[in-house]
Formats: C-alpha cells, sequence, structure tokens
C-alpha cells in the first residue's frame, strides 16, 4: 500500500497526440518533475481524474494517456491509458449537461530509484478545448 | 479496529488554493484531527465533493485533498485527487434542472501517522471557480 502521495495537474492545451506537462501542484506551485522520496522503491498507485473546463467542443471524443518518465524509473519510460471524454450535441440545439466523476485510483507496479519522474500527457482525437487532467503517483 | 473522523467545508476559495476542511458533521467548527493515541496509521480515505449552489456554467473543477499538520505526518504532506464535477451549457442559454446522486470514493492507503498531533485536512481544486464547492472527507486510523 502507498505510503507517499504526489499529485499534479494541468491543462490541456496542446495539439492532438502531443505530450504536454503536468506539473501544476493543487496549491498552484510548479513542479516540473517529482523527486522520487526517500527510501521508495516502486509507483504501487496511480489515480487520476479527467474533466472539461470551460466550454467543451461539440462531437469530439478523446482518450488521454500519462506518461511518465525521468532519471528516476528504473525500466525507462512508461505509459498509461486514465480514460476518456465525450462531448455530443444533436441538431443546432443547446442544454446542460452535468457530469461528476471520482478519480480513478489503479494499482500499477513501477520500480523507481532516486531520481526525478516527469509527468505528461497526452490525448487522441480532435481537440476537445481545455480538457483537465489531475494525476496522483502513491509511492512506496 | 480501525477510528472514523469526517469533516467537510465550502471550497469558495479562488482555484489552486488550499482552504480548510474542518467543519463537523453538527456544524461545529472541529477544526483538525486529534490522532488517537494507538494509532499508526490512516488505512483509507472516503470523500466527495460537489457543488451547493449556483454551479457556474462551463466550468469543471478536480477537487484534491491534502493532508498536513505540524507532525502528524513523518513522511510530510500527502496530496490526493479525488475527482471532478462538470457543468456544460455550450454556448447559449437554456433553463433546466439537473440532479446526480454521488457515491463517495474510498482510496485504501498507508499513511503513516503520529499519534497526538494534529491532522489538518484542506481542499483545493483545478480549474475554473464553480461557485460554491463543498467537499466531506472520512479518515479511517488503524
Amino acid at each position: 500500500m502507498a505510503k507517499y502521495y504526489v499529485t499534479v495537474g494541468d491543462s490541456m492545451g496542446q495539439a492532438t497526440t502531443t505530450f504536454a506537462s503536468v506539473q501544476t501542484l493543487p496549491d498552484g506551485g510548479t513542479l516540473s518533475s517529482i523527486k522520487v522520496p526517500p527510501d521508495m522503491k516502486k509507483i504501487s498507485v496511480l489515480g487520476s481524474c479527467l474533466s472539461s473546463d470551460v466550454i467543451s467542443v461539440i462531437d469530439v471524443g478523446n482518450n488521454f494517456t500519462v506518461q511518465l518518465s525521468g532519471t528516476g524509473l528504473v525500466d525507462g519510460i512508461q505509459e498509461f491509458n486514465i480514460g476518456a471524454l465525450f462531448s455530443g450535441e444533436v441538431g443546432a440545439s443547446v442544454g446542460m449537461s452535468w457530469d461528476a466523476q471520482p478519480a480513478n485510483y489503479r494499482n500499477v507496479d513501477v520500480a523507481v530509484k532516486p531520481g526525478e519522474i516527469v509527468v505528461s500527457c497526452a490525448y487522441d482525437g480532435t481537440d476537445p478545448g481545455t480538457p483537465f487532467v489531475a494525476v496522483t503517483l502513491g509511492f512506496e | 479496529m480501525s477510528l472514523y473522523y469526517t469533516r467537510h467545508d465550502a471550497m469558495t476559495q479562488a482555484t489552486t488554493t488550499f482552504s480548510p476542511i474542518e467543519t463537523a458533521a453538527d456544524g461545529s467548527t472541529a477544526g483538525p484531527i486529534a490522532i488517537p493515541p494507538g494509532v499508526t496509521m490512516i488505512k483509507s480515505i472516503t470523500a466527495s465533493a460537489v457543488v451547493d449552489g449556483a454551479f457556474a456554467i462551463n466550468t469543471g473543477p478536480i477537487f484534491v485533498l491534502r493532508l498536513t499538520g505540524t507532525g502528524a505526518l513523518p513522511d510530510g504532506n500527502q496530496d490526493l485527487v479525488l475527482g471532478s464535477v462538470h457543468n456544460s451549457q455550450g454556448g447559449g442559454t437554456v433553463t433546466s434542472t439537473q440532479e446526480r446522486i454521488l457515491l463517495p470514493l474510498t482510496i485504501p492507503v498507508n499513511i503513516a501517522v503520529k499519534p497526538g498531533a494534529d491532522l489538518a485536512l484542506q481542499g483545493a481544486y483545478y480549474g475554473a471557480d464553480p461557485g460554491a464547492g463543498q467537499m466531506s472527507v472520512e479518515i479511517e486510523f488503524a
């Protein structure tokens, strides 16, 4: 069970199939890379959450991939599917919809060593506007 | 045997800014949680988040919990993402009513704590201000 948790998030304003850094702390600070905590041997938990921030472009769907890279990874770059967002509209009408989802926590097994870990994210499909992603890494 | 404590609070602060989660279920300002004697860890965190009031259109905050407190956490502050809510209204104007029932998220964890110290809960969100966020958190000690 993980004992040390770090969270970063960012707006995904980049073009499709392009990785962008996920490096904003929940308090607004910048953490361009995560230093592997002392004595930690692996990332055992990956938490993630997606949302559409501001107006989501209609009739688009995107799958999101988180990438871990950096000197703190024993086996090099690792990539994870963290789910999808989609938005549709029939006709020229406008409406309102709500959605709410808890974060997804999954067990992973990524060997780490003293060093830095960089979190990035990319999506496929048509540019959806300003999706937002937040990622929690749990170390043990 | 586990011990369970809850706190909740409004998240009316600006984006990416932490605010205390320190109100008890009876409405009193309970403040941080005094870590009970004999426990060594937080075993799980259960939480939910909503918007209590007019939900600003086209906003989709992602809520984050911070565990902190002087001397409470031998491994330092811990930040965990909890979930998101989104209100989509495109570019038009519409009269509408929406309702959503949410189950809480439970995260099994193994976070070391120091009995006797005060564990402070704080909440923040990424993204545009939704208007009146509200978070509730349950901590299970063992």
